[in-house]
């Protein structure tokens, strides 16, 4: 691992375990990928194929019936599996961040901004007094938040969605993170809110220097922002290529039945919809775990399960028939 | 909000008022109060003269009027079965009252919303269990019933605490323990369900991604949201608990006002019935106002204006 990786992780299998561990669901089987220093990498995939399993993994907010159960999570060389929680408290926040999805039900509603941004600094940082608030309304200003002295002392349910969201990232920017990952960070907003918040994401990443992790179902954002893309599917990552080769050429079936259905926007007849739905992580089908849908399979992709076909530098695909048109 | 409390300190007014009439008309509604009052066969003579001491003979609208004018100066008559001024019994129970329903507040919701941060914290195991059944049997038992098992079991085969009466410590804990009990079942089972439905919530989330100990995350955030339906709650069970402190405050002697409402109903002392019942009336009315300005506390969203 070279310094230019942030985050490298290697074989990460979350589990959850319903019934008293009866019915085991393999949200996250076995899943690698990296991230370098300064990227912007899009997980991709439908619902509840694992992409945000991946995020609650790398920060161990894992709800109680979840646990990762194999892999390892090296963070600046530093395996995050083996942090107390107390040593993740430290990391949670300051070095790894997070923006949730829902701007409306993110932010504490009996507390005002000010203190919501002042706990996380005063968690992480040595600010106190004036220096706190002279650090808030600075954070407030970089998300163009108006008036801050004003908005420190209001509460979320006095602001508009773009609003809170902005100020959830400023609280997620607030200690200057390595990582900053955004959860369908802007799914619930409409869409010039969505436009305006991830060029405000780009344009602090610029200044701050931080890497982007974003998990969406959303190609715009792909598209417009990401330099790197992973495609899950079923708890798997199917495939993974620089953006603008995902867009050319997508090399698994599923990122190219992914894009029919999102693009096609401006040409109705071309988009399609994905066949079926995705399979129950309780129960998958055997061999390929897309096969049931795909319009590629085989008899070798109903039994055996494919590996990860080379692609060239940085590509890859885990399927039978790669690149197949 | 201060233009919001004006405001309900004046409907407040207006329903001790609306109180005092209907209980004003209440006493008067039974039978001859003078006959009561006189001994056995006495003649019209001496009935008529309690009437007048009473001022019984006056038409009822100028009666209540006499009544209300006292009453807002604090004088309430004269209790017809202590014989004293019901202005000064009702200052000497008014003390015991207070006590005993403070304590029992202070009870049911310390250990209710302990138990219930408990219960939802750890969702099984020993101590929830306990919990659980401690909850189920407050809930099911009438007060007066375990004030009665208290009597059995800590002063007739423990003996460690007195049956009855007022004045120490340990005269206050059965009393306010067994009035206690049933509410703090209540305050257990809201603050857990709340307390879940909060820990699952977004924010929550949000403060652990913060980096926020677990501490803070619980304490101080999801049990700030969590509380709220318990004030709620709160509010409606002082009315309640006023009024289940009567039975309380006859098995165990406790000279309150509850007591003191029950003998003058049982003696058809009518001054005492209204000057207590309008008592109780500004009580509740002060406390739901009190309860009122605690959620716009907890939770800013609501705002009265």
């Amino acid at each position: 691992m070279d310094n230019n990786t942030l985050l490298h992780v290697t074989g990460l299998k979350t589990y959850f375990f319903s019934f008293a561990g009866t019915r085991i669901v393999k949200a996250v089987d076995d899943v690698s990928f990296d991230i370098r220093r300064g990227d912007r990498l899009a997980v991709i995939g439908e619902s509840g194929c694992g992409k945000s399993t991946v995020a609650a993994s790398l920060l161990r907010v894992l709800p109680p019936s979840a646990k990762t159960v194999g892999g390892e999570i090296l963070f600046e060389g530093e395996d995050l599996l083996k942090k107390s929680n107390r040593e993740m408290n430290d990391i949670r926040g300051r070095r790894i961040a997070m923006i949730l999805q829902d701007p409306m039900m993110s932010l504490d509603p009996v507390f005002t901004i000010g203190r919501q941004l002042g706990e996380t600094l005063e968690r992480h940082t040595p600010l106190r007094g004036e220096s706190l608030l002279r650090r808030i309304k600075e954070l407030l200003t970089a998300v163009n938040i108006q008036e801050p002295e004003r908005r420190i002392n209001q509460w979320p349910h006095e602001m508009s969605g773009g609003m809170r969201q902005r100020i959830v990232g400023s609280i997620a920017l607030s200690c200057e993170p390595k990582l900053l990952i955004c959860d369908e960070a802007t799914t619930n907003l409409d869409v010039t809110l969505q436009l305006q918040y991830l060029n405000l994401l780009k344009e602090l990443q610029e200044k701050t220097g931080v890497t982007l992790a974003f998990i969406t179902h959303n190609l715009g954002i792909v598209a417009e922002l990401c330099t790197t893309v992973i495609v899950m599917y079923a708890g798997k990552i199917v495939e993974r290529a620089p953006v603008m080769d995902v867009f050319d050429s997508p090399a698994h079936p599923y990122t190219k039945a992914l894009l029919d259905a999102a693009f096609g926007l401006q040409d109705t007849r071309k988009r399609r919809p994905i066949p079926g739905e995705p399979p129950n992580l309780a129960n998958l089908p055997p061999g390929c775990s897309f096969h049931p849908r795909c319009i590629h399979a085989d008899d070798r992709c109903r039994k055996e399960e494919p590996p990860e076909a080379d692609m060239g530098p940085g590509r890859s695909a885990k399927c039978w028939h790669p690149g197949k048109e | 909000m201060k233009r919001y409390i004006i405001r309900r300190f004046f409907l407040g007014i207006i329903v001790v008022w609306i109180v005092s009439v209907l209980i004003f008309g209440a006493t008067r509604i039974g039978p001859d109060p003078a006959l009561m009052i006189a001994a056995p066969g006495a003649d019209e003579a001496e009935l008529s003269a309690i009437r007048d001491r009473f001022g019984l003979n006056e038409p009822l609208p100028f009666q209540y009027a006499i009544f209300i004018k006292k009453a807002i100066q604090a004088d309430f008559g004269e209790s017809v079965y202590y014989g004293l001024p019901v202005a000064e019994i009702l200052w000497q129970r008014l003390p015991a009252s207070l006590m005993l329903v403070g304590a029992a507040t202070l009870i049911a919701l310390g250990f209710g919303i302990s138990a219930g941060v408990l219960a939802a914290r750890r969702r099984t195991g020993f101590l929830n269990n306990f919990l659980r059944w401690f909850s189920f049997l407050g809930l099911s038992m009438p007060n007066f019933w375990i004030a009665m098992l208290f009597i059995l079991i800590f002063s007739v085969k423990l003996q460690i605490l007195p049956t009855g009466g007022y004045g120490t410590f340990w005269h206050l804990l059965m009393p306010a323990f067994s009035l206690g009990w049933y509410f703090s079942a209540g305050y257990t089972r809201i603050t857990e369900s709340s307390l879940l439905q909060v820990l699952n919530s977004e924010y929550i989330k949000l403060c652990r991604v913060k980096g926020l100990t677990e501490f803070a995350v619980v304490g101080r955030h999801a049990l700030k949201n969590a509380l709220i339906p318990v004030v709620t709650l709160a509010g409606m069970n002082i009315v309640l608990m006023i009024s289940s402190a009567v039975a309380i405050e006859m098995v165990f002697g406790w000279p309150g006002l509850g007591l003191l409402m029950y003998h003058g109903a049982v003696y058809r002392d009518f001054n005492v019935v209204q000057a207590v019942i309008l008592c109780i009336s500004v009580l509740m009315v002060f406390m739901n106002l009190l309860v009122d300005i605690l959620y716009a506390y907890l939770d800013p969203r609501i705002r009265y204006d």
